[in-house]
């Protein structure tokens, strides 16, 4: 566990390298489908804030995708290291739950259409329908979303450090 | 050693005790009564905090059922970035925290830290059975932010 906590903290650390500028897609997901390991941690109906940064070309976002959630009380950020978000790969996640328990656990992709597929600077809003295992860092809990998320710009000044 | 696991797994069961994975927490609004310039460059409207601001909050107070030894808040700006912290111990007025969560744009928190101050926590013992509370204090390096320290007063009721 703590590994993984290095690990995420190491990348969320070369994230934070200064930028021009960035790109990120937010909006709301709906979850459409759980398993029954998700428990009342993820249930259909579900809505949250969903922000993405990926690191597709000309968007400034630096070699790695951020995808999260964020709900009234918790939150559940995902990250793929040098990649961005797409079927076949794995993420690391890391939830911070509504009983302030904070977890971290890999997952898959099982799922991933993004319309359009690839994101550039001008692309105003994208769909994006996605399955993802080991959701909250729960193992076996897989679950599907639907998203719509629009662009916001950032100047080159609003990078996180 | 299993004689003794399950007397105590017994004894849990008849007096209804707390199960081993429960925790108790408050939930609430913060209102951000003071923040520093860095806290809103002024260039994503999303991401501003500033005074008057209003943060959805947890309190998970230390030593409390099993919420273990540190005390634990956790702020929501609209819905977009979640910082918790973890006071060590629980120990207050001042200190220093780790801190979890994710930055306005997805970006997540791991292990980051920073300083918290001037707080107060009313009533000063928090209980099982208390309704209210009234938490004040000051975070620096807020939502992972360099150079954004904020003050705020947060007022909570017991979270089914």
């Amino acid at each position: 566990m703590k590994r993984v906590v290095l690990s995420l903290a190491a990348v969320a650390a070369s994230a934070a390298a200064p930028a021009a500028a960035e790109t990120v897609f937010v909006g709301g997901a709906t979850i459409r489908t759980v398993t029954t390991q998700c428990g009342s941690a993820a249930t259909v109906g579900d809505y949250g804030r969903l922000i993405y940064r990926p690191a597709s070309p000309g968007l400034d976002n630096g070699a790695d995708s951020y995808l999260a959630f964020v709900f009234n009380r918790a939150a559940y950020a995902m990250t793929v290291p040098n990649n961005t978000f797409r079927i076949n790969v794995n993420y690391a996640g890391q939830g911070v739950g509504s009983t302030l328990n904070v977890s971290t656990k890999t997952g898959g992709i099982t799922q991933w259409t993004l319309s359009p597929a690839t994101l550039a600077a001008t692309t105003p809003s994208t769909t994006l329908t996605a399955t993802l295992a080991n959701f909250w860092a729960i193992t076996g809990c897989t679950v599907t979303f639907n998203a719509y998320l629009i662009r916001v710009k950032s100047n080159a000044t609003d990078v996180v450090n | 050693m299993t004689r003794s696991l399950l007397c105590a797994a017994l004894a849990a069961l008849v007096w209804g005790a707390t199960p081993a994975s429960a925790v108790v927490l408050w939930q609430g609004d913060a209102n951000v009564t003071a923040a520093t310039s860095a806290c809103a460059p002024g260039v994503a409207g999303r991401r501003d905090i500033a005074v008057g601001v209003i943060l959805r909050t947890l309190y998970r107070p230390a030593n409390l059922s099993n919420n273990g030894a540190d005390a634990r808040f956790s702020f929501v700006h609209d819905s977009q970035a979640l910082y918790a912290v973890f006071l060590p111990g629980g120990a207050i007025p001042n200190g220093n925290y780790a801190s979890f969560g994710v930055h306005h744009n997805g970006v997540l928190i791991a292990n980051a830290s920073g300083a918290y101050r001037a707080f107060t926590v009313s009533p000063a013992t928090v209980t099982a059975s208390t309704t209210f509370v009234e938490v004040m204090g000051r975070l620096t390096n807020f939502l992972d932010i360099a150079g954004c320290t904020i003050s705020f007063r947060a007022a909570y009721t017991p979270k089914p």
